[in-house]
């Protein structure tokens, strides 16, 4: 039971000070919650400026647009940028790892495959290209199976890897 | 997520921000305020139950959410700091049939919403016969009548 006590003639809880500091408390909670939204806007949640991220040197052979942050069950995308190798080869490949695909689910690979390959750690994807000189992007839908913070490893054939990390809010 | 931890977040989260939103008196209640409450339950709707539209799912989440509520009643009884804290405290807004104006304005109440609240509890037709006026806890306002001789 809240203290109740007389104010004039109605014998009533009030309490001031209390309602006083609710009020001021409110207010700062406008404040953040204003704040929240323009973080939103602005990517803090995924989908924006602040969430875009590249990895790679866009001279390199290998670059990825990806996003920082993610929602639990939404989706998201990872484009892969190849610049090619000269090569006679009519077949590009880039490996995943498998621990990124076990909290990613993988909707769509565009252009699609024509070969996965599996092992121990790595999904590797073979690409039929017509023209291995021009550069080639593998965009990846993703939907997010996991909460928190989620590593991924993008490599192809006798190049550096790329690591790249995401937060996937709950 | 397990349904016992999203139930036990969206209860408190939900508690806090109509907190934050503060009360607007229940008289001030119009059809918008109406619908944005249904969409407010509609977009909760959909975090709690996930993709998982199992028996089980929505038992684990309404046990959830009526034991919350059944232990925070308990804890309310127990303590009176936790009563305030989730239910806040009653204002009162009139007094001897002047309006306390500052407290209006920060608990967002018009004067018009005290004289419609007057007329429809009370049947009083102008400020000076409410001796008091109370912001309740609810929301509402309850309005206590000058006596007849006062008049």
């Amino acid at each position: 039971m809240a203290d109740v006590k007389r104010v004039g003639d109605l014998e009533i809880a009030e309490d001031l000070p209390y309602q006083q500091r609710l009020w001021a408390f409110q207010r700062v909670s406008w404040v953040v919650m204003a704040l929240i939204a323009m973080g939103s806007l602005l990517g803090l949640f995924g989908e924006g400026r602040l969430s875009d991220r590249t990895k790679g040197d866009q001279q390199n052979l290998l670059w990825l647009e990806y996003e920082q942050f993610g929602r639990y069950h939404s989706t998201t995308q990872l484009n892969i940028h190849l610049t090619p190798i000269v090569s006679t080869q009519q077949s590009a490949q880039i490996w995943i790892s498998r621990r990124y695909l076990k909290g990613m689910q993988v909707q769509a690979i565009v252009p699609e495959p024509h070969q996965v390959v599996a092992n121990a750690d790595y999904l590797t994807y073979y690409f039929k290209v017509t023209n291995s000189q021009q550069p080639l992007t593998v965009t990846i839908d993703l939907q997010t199976n996991h909460i928190g913070h989620i590593a991924g490893e993008v490599g192809r054939p006798n190049q550096q890897p790329l690591q790249f990390h995401q937060f996937i809010y709950p | 997520m397990n349904p016992i931890i999203r139930g036990t977040v969206v209860y408190f989260f939900l508690s806090l921000i109509l907190r934050i939103g503060g009360r607007r008196s229940l008289a001030q209640i119009t059809t918008f305020d109406l619908v944005l409450l249904l969409i407010i339950g509609e977009t909760t709707q959909q975090a709690l139950l996930g993709d998982d539209f199992s028996l089980t799912n929505a038992f684990l989440l309404i046990i959830t959410l009526v034991g919350i509520d059944v232990s925070m009643s308990l804890w309310k009884q127990r303590s009176p700091r936790v009563e305030k804290m989730v239910d806040g405290v009653p204002l009162i807004v009139v007094e001897d049939g002047c309006p306390l104006k500052e407290r209006l304005k920060k608990a967002r109440v018009g004067e018009d919403d005290i004289l419609t609240a007057a007329r429809e509890l009370q049947g009083l037709e102008r400020m000076e016969q409410i001796k008091y006026a109370v912001l309740e806890r609810s929301g509402g306002i309850s309005i206590i009548p000058k006596s007849d001789s006062s008049v």
